[in-house]
């Protein structure tokens, strides 16, 4: 009877949420709320309030246990139980073997943390795309060299000619495409679909009007993982249709990933995916 | 190099996910005691108490990913874990004839009993004040709810109010005791440094 139910209206979902924060709905209700968080960023912000305001009323029981910590660090020390970031970024790139922050033994209570943690949490993800394509595949896009560095911008072209050689680009059986859709374990947008047509001269276009529209103090930003490194593609504005962008030569692309960021853009992200893909060999 | 004491949260997560047992050991000196106490509140008995406080380190040790700290502060991460925890524990099947009976039982008192037990609980004075300054009719239900491990429908049953009313009164409840915690200058707790 459930199946034949139809899904509830926004409205009705946001009555939910407080409820759903304190864990309060029965499995069908919170499997109806689950699902629309996978859509609605709005919903997702106010169910991370309402777990702070929880957060704040289990405030309480002192000092933790020795003893309880102790049986903690017995279970850590399996091989299985390593890590699934370090897993999996080793299975991106092994010739980039420690990427990520640098640590004391485990003996000193000091970790150095450098700028490349930043990007850290986000090649992990990349890393499972390309792990869930079975391989990490050197895939060579076959373009040409534009740029020394790879923060490559929009391009400035006018939004009429950009659509059009992004409608040719579409056209052309030459080209490649990547779908970029929301992060399973992740909310996100359900549904959302991001087209990348690249094309052998190294130019690409996205085709993104199925995002949701950002307020006006973000920006959605293009990301590509390259040679074990995560590198800007493009800051693509708050309400991005169609736009272009362009890989340097011999770039090998892993896979590539939305994110929304502050306006303007970053350099490097912390925030998960709106949309991603892995790149599969053509 | 920075003291894994003078780390943020974020910083710790980073760490951990780097196989550094000592951040898991500060993250767990940090929260453990919190999520420890909030199990053993919903599950009103220790041993599984002891052992989702495991599960929920445990959990950040596999799986740091998972936590976003654009989303949230790690220790409201640790205790929404260790809540969903608790309270698929008490929802199992054996428990929740045991539980139908208490609720049954409880139906009568059971706001007056919560509400003490949570003045019991080591909760920071502007946040007992902030939860004071909200009618009873709000407060009640987020009690309920949140620490009696009821779903609304149930707590809408306790209180012999409609359900729609109450699941509403627990969403407005929780905005209401946001602003009432902002109000007193409440920051949320574990929040980076």
């Amino acid at each position: 009877m459930s199946g034949t139910m139809p899904e509830p209206t926004h409205d009705e979902i946001e009555e939910l949420l407080g409820a759903y924060a304190l864990d309060a709905l029965e499995p069908e209700e919170t499997a109806q709320v689950e699902r629309h968080l996978r859509e609605c960023v709005r919903c997702v912000i106010e169910v991370g309030q309402h777990h702070e305001v929880t957060g704040l009323l289990a405030n309480s029981g002192g000092d933790a246990s020795d003893e309880l910590w102790h049986k903690i660090a017995q279970r850590l020390d399996a091989p299985s139980e390593v890590p699934s970031w370090d897993r999996l970024a080793a299975r991106l790139d092994p010739a980039v073997p420690n990427a990520g922050p640098q640590l004391e033994a485990p003996s000193g209570a000091v970790i150095q943390l450098d700028q490349s943690r930043r990007r850290h949490r986000w090649m992990v993800r990349t890393a499972s795309l390309v792990a869930a394509a079975a391989a990490v595949l050197a895939v060579v896009l076959g373009v040409q060299v534009n740029h020394l560095n790879h923060q490559v911008n929009a391009l400035s072209s006018t939004h009429q000619s950009v659509s059009a050689a992004a409608q040719a680009a579409l056209e052309n059986p030459n080209t490649q495409r990547i779908q970029l859709t929301p992060p399973a374990t992740s909310p996100g947008s359900k549904g959302t679909t991001v087209t990348l047509v690249v094309g052998q001269t190294g130019t690409g276009y996205v085709f993104a009007s199925n995002l949701a529209p950002l307020p006006s103090s973000q920006t959605y930003q293009l990301w590509g993982a390259i040679n074990g490194q995560l590198v800007s593609l493009g800051v693509l504005g708050p309400d991005p249709s169609v736009r272009a962008f362009t890989i340097d030569s011999g770039t090998k692309v892993q896979a590539f990933a939305i994110t929304a960021e502050p306006r303007g853009g970053v350099v490097s992200t912390t925030h998960l995916p709106v949309v991603e893909s892995a790149v599969k060999q053509a | 190099m920075i003291d894994l004491e003078l780390a943020s949260d974020a910083n710790l997560v980073v760490a951990v996910a780097r196989c550094h047992q000592p951040a898991l050991a500060e993250a767990y000196r940090r929260h453990g005691g919190a999520v420890h106490a909030l199990s053993r509140r919903i599950l009103r008995s220790d041993p599984p108490a002891e052992e989702i406080t495991q599960e929920v380190f445990l959990d950040l040790w596999q799986s740091p990913e998972k936590f976003d700290a654009q989303r949230g502060t790690l220790r409201s991460f640790l205790l929404a874990r260790t809540h969903g925890k608790s309270i698929d524990f008490i929802r199992s099947e054996t428990a929740r004839r045991r539980r139908e009976d208490r609720t049954t039982r409880e139906t009568a008192t059971a706001g007056y009993d919560v509400e003490h037990q949570v003045w019991d609980l080591a909760v920071a004075e502007q946040v007992k004040e902030a939860l004071t300054a909200l009618p009873d009719e709000l407060r009640q239900p987020i009690l309920l709810a949140y620490f009696g491990g009821h779903t609304y429908q149930e707590v809408a049953k306790m209180l012999g109010a409609p359900e729609g009313t109450v699941k509403s009164r627990i969403r407005v409840g929780l905005g209401r005791l946001r602003v009432n915690l902002a109000a007193r200058g409440v920051e949320p707790a574990g929040a980076e440094r």
